[in-house]
């Protein structure tokens, strides 16, 4: 076990030489090893998006970018995972921002399509319209625990801030999304099976 | 009581999977490798402070824009004029010019000029992505690069991805009959009746596209065109070099791959036949072709053209097995192939200009394994034969020294 951790160490340690050497070669290995995990990432934290392919993309050049910052290869998961929450979380404060400032702008800029894969059910819709509703932040906090069953000390390293900070924004999500669940139908049948005997 | 919360994120999980339903990880990469290489150097801190100062100007003219012809948006475009792309337009705002052009311009340079009797929509309006659809007449794009923004054009059944240039698409409306032209920088064709599903266009390259004769004429567009017969496409470079027959023709792949193109090159070798460009080819043209292959992510053809390069010995061979051993260790980790490999390098190529680097990697390599003697004769290999050289300190440390 032991052996093949550092194996995995050593073959990340060379694979960050590779991108720095030749960041074109390197861009290619790094998305051939991290694609699958990105691309799960990003689809589990932002749901069916329309820019999707293109948050994906930026997580991508992000670390190609990077990559010679990175001070311990060794832990090249942990900080591929931390680029990708950090750059949906900036993408989901940008669009809180539009939403405020331009009223005309995409409802989560989310296409037609897109729409119908989403909203599919009205479970689905209604979910998707609360997790909507939550500040960026707490958002991303919120998803991480829940659906990716982080602890919160995974939490707080990922997204750069303090335990005690990722269990206020939790506590803050958890309050805000029982709400909805509790003003919608799809959702509040949840919350009335948990009382049940 | 269990926790509801904990309740909706069992059946959201569920209901929402593992990966968008969409998910297309080849042209995903494609894209990626696309973008990676028209990207451009971070912009400087004035030059950020500009654009955010035009961009706040821009925002401002919106607004007045905007509360001064509230219902300008949804209306067709007036025949000539200038319309603020990023924010004047919403996603399915059509576009339908007359007697005079129009153009949008978008906040950070880009314009887009609508030909007369031209019409199309915007399809898709984010920070990342716009995307115009033509649906007829002409369209001259003169793309202004942004970080992390894609363009594209789409017309029928052909998307136009751009990442900094300036070309033209346009599309008879009858005919079906589709063209792209390239004024400056590089464009990528989309569409699924291409061979492997796009073309990338260089600079002055045209391309074009229309129905054999044989097909009868569409009714509608040609998404919706049943049953289509194989593309015929044409290619040419209008200006300073003679016609090609084809896209890329006009240079070949060797010096596209010089020029660091490696996915044209390979684009191309695929289109003369991978196996007699091979057979017919010098063992430096098949160690390019095997950096180009490698470069743009293809490491079996890599490893083919390698192999293929070893064969006829020479100075190149020891190089092929050198790239062979990255190729080893990087596509399936692989580490006693990579270590054949290198050691192959070495025994060919004692004193070659990636020795103290093949040395070094091997060491490295024998002793991730649990070669520890074999890394050690290594290490005293690299301190008699490099001893300044980059991995001196780990060499020593691997056999104890001070």
């Amino acid at each position: 076990m032991e052996a093949d951790i550092e194996k995995i160490e050593h073959q990340n340690a060379l694979l960050v030489s590779e991108a720095i050497e030749n960041p074109s070669a390197g861009l290619i290995l790094l998305y051939e090893q991290y694609s699958r995990s990105v691309n799960r990432l990003v689809y589990r934290l932002l749901g069916p998006d329309a820019d999707h392919d293109d948050i994906v993309q930026q997580v991508f050049l992000q670390m190609i970018q990077s990559i010679t910052r990175l001070k311990s290869p060794e832990r090249l998961n942990l900080w591929v995972r931390s680029i990708a929450i950090n750059i949906v979380r900036s993408e989901l404060r940008k669009r809180s921002v539009r939403r405020a400032f331009l009223r005309f702008a995409p409802k989560d800029e989310v296409t037609r399509d897109m729409n119908e894969e989403i909203e599919s059910t009205e479970f689905m819709s209604a979910s998707a319209d609360a997790l909507r509703r939550l500040p960026a932040e707490e958002r991303i906090v919120f998803l991480l625990y829940y659906l990716e069953e982080h602890s919160l000390p995974e939490i707080a390293d990922a997204c750069g801030f303090s335990t005690m900070t990722a269990k206020r924004r939790l506590s803050k999500a958890r309050e805000r999304f029982r709400r909805q669940m509790s003003k919608n139908d799809a959702l509040g049948s949840l919350i009335d099976r948990g009382r049940a005997p | 009581m269990s926790d509801p919360i904990h309740d909706w994120a069992r059946e959201y999980s569920g209901e929402l999977g593992e990966l968008p339903k969409a998910h297309r990880p080849a042209a995903q990469r494609a894209r990626l490798l696309f973008a990676f290489r028209g990207k451009k150097k971070p912009r400087s801190f004035t030059k950020a402070y500009f654009v955010l100062a035009s961009g706040a100007l821009a925002v401002a003219g919106l607004l007045l824009w905007h509360a001064a012809a509230p219902t300008a948006r949804s209306a067709p475009a007036p025949s000539a004029g200038v319309l603020l792309g990023d924010e004047g337009l919403a996603v399915g705002s059509s576009i339908r010019t007359t007697v005079a052009p129009t153009t949008i311009s978008f906040s950070g340079g880009t314009r887009a000029v609508w030909d007369r009797n031209s019409r199309g929509t915007v399809s898709k309006l984010s920070a990342r992505t716009v995307e115009l659809t033509l649906d007829a007449g002409s369209l001259d794009m003169d793309v202004e690069h942004q970080e992390g923004r894609t363009w594209i054009v789409r017309s029928g059944k052909f998307r136009v991805y751009v990442i900094g240039t300036a070309f033209s698409v346009s599309r008879e409306a009858a005919s079906e009959e589709f063209k792209v032209k390239v004024k400056r920088g590089q464009v990528r064709v989309e569409s699924p009746d291409l061979q492997g599903g796009y073309i990338l266009l260089g600079e002055r390259e045209e391309f074009g596209w229309r129905p054999p004769p044989s097909a009868p004429p569409p009714a509608s567009t040609a998404l919706s065109a049943p049953n289509l017969p194989p593309p015929s496409p044409t290619t040419s470079n209008s200006q300073a070099r003679p016609k090609p027959p084809q896209v890329t023709a006009s240079q070949s792949w060797q010096v596209l791959a010089r020029a660091g193109k490696y996915e044209m090159a390979v684009a191309e070798v695929e289109k003369l036949g991978t196996e007699s460009v091979l057979a017919s080819s010098s063992a430096d043209d098949r160690l390019l072709l095997g950096n180009a292959a490698r470069y743009s992510g293809r490491l079996e053809l890599g490893s083919r053209a390698y192999l293929a390069a070893r064969e006829l010995g020479g100075a190149a061979a020891p190089l092929a097995a050198y790239y062979l051993a990255k190729i080893a260790l990087d596509t399936n980790g692989d580490h006693s192939g990579a270590i054949r490999w290198l050691k192959t390098y070495v025994r060919e190529a004692p004193s070659g200009d990636l020795a103290p680097s093949a040395r070094a990697r091997l060491m490295n390599l024998l002793q991730a394994t649990g070669r520890h003697a074999e890394a050690q004769k290594v290490a005293r290999e690299y301190l008699t034969l490099h001893p300044t050289g980059p991995n001196a300190q780990t060499a020593r440390k691997l056999l104890e020294l001070p």
